[in-house]
C-alpha cells in the first residue's frame, strides 16, 4: 500500500491505519469478485461451446469442454466461499471499530462526569452554602438598618399618604373631623415642601394655588361623605 | 439484433429520422440549433440506456467490458475456433448513435467531434483523456455537482459515512445496484469523487500504483 492520503481541505476525513486495512480487504474482495464474474462468463461460454461440439458430432471435444467447465465451476464455488470469508472479516472489523468508538464515547463521558463531580465536592458545596447564609444574614442586617433609618423622619408621612389614598379610594370612611385635621396637615406640608404625597391627588390645582386645593379637598371629602 | 435489444425502448425524436440532421448545416443558426438537438438526443439516449461514456464514433463505452473481453480473448487462444459470433453476443454493442440505418445516414467524424465539443462547452460532457480524445467522451446527464450530491446523499442515507468504500464497490456493489450511478464509468466517478474531495466531504485512497481505488466519506 502506498501513501494514501490526499487532503486539499482541512475538513476532509482522516484515513487511519484501520481504514487502510479495511481498504486492502475490500480490494481483495473486489478482485475475487471480478474473477468470479469472469469465470461465470467463461462457464457460460463453455456451455455454448459444448453444445456446438455436440451439434458437429465432436463428442470428445464436447466432453473435454464439459470437464473443463466442471473444474471451473468448482473454482467458482471456491471463489464464492473466499468472498464470503473476506466479507465476514470486513464486517467483523467494521463492527469492532464501532465497538471501539462506543468504548471511546463511554470513556469520554465517564471522564467528563468525573470532572464535574470533582468540581462539586461536598466541602465546596458546604462552603458555598455557608457563604450564602452569611450573605443572606448580612443582607438582612443591612435592610434592617436601612429600615430603621427610614422610619424616623418619613414613616409618618408614609402613613399619612396611605391614609389619604385610602380615603380617596373610599376604602376607609373617616369622620369629617379627622379629615379636616388631615387636610390642614397636608396644606402645611404643601407650603413647606413642594413634593409631598398629596401631589398625586391635586396635580393641576397646585399650579393655580394652594388655597383652591384645600377647597377642592373639602369638596371631595364632602362628596365622599 | 443487439441494437434493438439495447435501444429498442428508447424512442428517438422525429428529427433523428430526418436525413439532414446527420449532416452539418451550413447556416450558422440552423447549425447551432442542430447542435442543441444533438445534445438533447445524446443526453436522453445515454440517460435512458444508462450510458456514461461514448466512443469517438458514438458507441457505448463500458469501462469494465474491456477487461472481460481481454480475458475471453486469452481463453479463445486455447480452444481457438470460430467463436467470433459468440464474441459479439457476449456484450459488444455496435450501435452508434451517429448511425441511423433506417434512413441510411451517418454523422461524419468531423461533425461528431464538433458535437462533442459542443457538449463539453455546455458542460454536458468531458473528454475521458484530454491528451487523447480518441478515448471517448463522458456524457453528463447530470452535472458533476449534481452527481456529487446524489452520491453523497446516498452515502449519507445508507449510513456509509466514515466507512471505507472501494471504487469498484460504489460502481458495482450490491448496495448501489438500484442507484443511478450503478455501473458508472470509472473516469466519471473519479471526477465526481475529486469534486467531493475539494468540498472537504471525502478523502481518496490510492494503491501502490497510484491509482485511486478507495474513498472515505465524511461529514462536513
Amino acid at each position: 500500500m502506498g501513501n494514501t492520503t490526499s487532503s486539499t481541505s482541512p475538513s476532509n476525513p482522516k484515513i487511519t491505519a484501520h481504514d487502510k486495512a479495511v481498504l486492502q480487504l475490500k480490494l481483495q474482495r473486489d478482485k475475487v469478485f471480478k474473477s468470479k464474474q469472469k469465470l461465470e462468463v467463461i462457464i457460460n461460454h463453455e456451455t455454448k461451446l459444448a453444445k456446438k461440439f455436440i451439434k458437429s458430432k465432436e463428442l470428445e471435444k464436447a466432453k473435454l469442454t464439459l470437464r473443463k467447465k466442471k473444474r471451473q465451476e468448482s473454482l467458482l464455488n471456491n471463489l464464492e466461499r473466499q468472498i464470503n470469508t473476506l466479507e465476514e472479516l470486513i464486517d467483523t472489523i467494521e463492527f469492532k471499530l464501532i465497538e471501539k468508538d462506543v468504548l471511546y464515547g463511554l470513556e469520554q463521558g465517564n471522564k467528563v462526569l468525573k470532572e464535574i463531580n470533582n468540581e462539586m465536592s461536598i466541602e465546596k458545596i458546604d462552603k458555598i452554602m455557608d457563604d450564602t447564609a452569611d450573605a443572606i444574614a448580612y443582607q438582612n442586617e443591612l435592610s434592617e438598618r436601612l429600615g430603621t433609618q427610614l422610619t424616623n423622619g418619613e414613616e409618618d408621612e408614609v402613613d399619612e399618604e396611605l391614609r389619604l389614598l385610602e380615603i380617596e379610594m373610599g376604602v376607609v370612611k373617616s369622620t369629617p373631623h379627622v379629615i379636616k385635621e388631615d387636610t390642614t396637615k397636608v396644606k402645611q406640608k404643601l407650603d413647606s415642601i413642594p413634593v409631598v404625597p398629596s401631589n398625586i391627588i391635586t396635580n393641576e390645582d397646585q399650579e393655580i394655588g394652594g388655597e383652591e386645593e384645600e377647597e377642592e379637598n373639602d369638596n371631595r371629602v364632602s362628596q365622599l361623605a | 439484433m443487439n441494437d434493438i435489444k439495447k435501444t429498442g425502448k428508447f424512442e428517438f425524436p422525429k428529427v433523428y429520422n430526418f436525413p439532414p440532421f446527420f449532416t452539418e448545416q451550413p447556416n450558422s443558426n440552423t447549425f447551432q440549433s442542430q447542435l442543441e438537438q444533438w445534445k438533447d438526443v445524446i443526453i436522453k439516449y445515454c440517460k435512458f440506456n444508462k450510458l456514461f461514456a461514448l466512443s469517438i464514433t458514438g458507441k457505448p463505452l463500458e469501462s469494465e467490458k474491456d477487461e472481460l473481453d481481454n480475458y475471453e480473448d486469452n481463453d479463445e487462444e486455447i480452444d481457438d475456433d470460430d467463436d467470433d459470433d459468440n464474441d459479439n453476443e457476449v456484450g459488444n454493442n455496435d450501435f452508434s448513435i451517429f448511425k441511423n440505418d433506417n434512413i441510411n445516414r451517418t454523422v461524419s467524424n468531423q461533425f461528431i467531434r464538433k458535437i462533442y465539443e459542443f457538449l463539453i462547452e455546455s458542460e454536458a460532457g468531458e473528454w475521458i483523456d484530454l491528451k487523447n480524445k480518441n478515448h471517448g467522451i463522458l456524457i453528463y446527464w447530470y452535472g458533476i455537482e449534481e452527481w456529487s450530491q446524489i452520491l453523497y446523499d446516498w452515502i449519507d442515507n445508507t449510513g456509509q459515512l466514515n466507512s471505507i468504500l472501494t471504487i469498484y464497490e460504489i460502481r458495482k456493489g450490491n448496495l448501489s445496484i438500484n442507484q443511478e450511478f450503478y455501473n458508472m464509468n470509472n473516469h466519471m466517478l473519479i471526477k465526481i469523487l475529486n469534486n467531493l474531495v475539494n468540498q472537504g466531504k471525502a478523502t481518496i485512497m490510492k494503491d501502490e500504483n497510484n491509482n485511486i481505488v478507495g474513498v472515505k466519506f465524511g461529514g462536513v
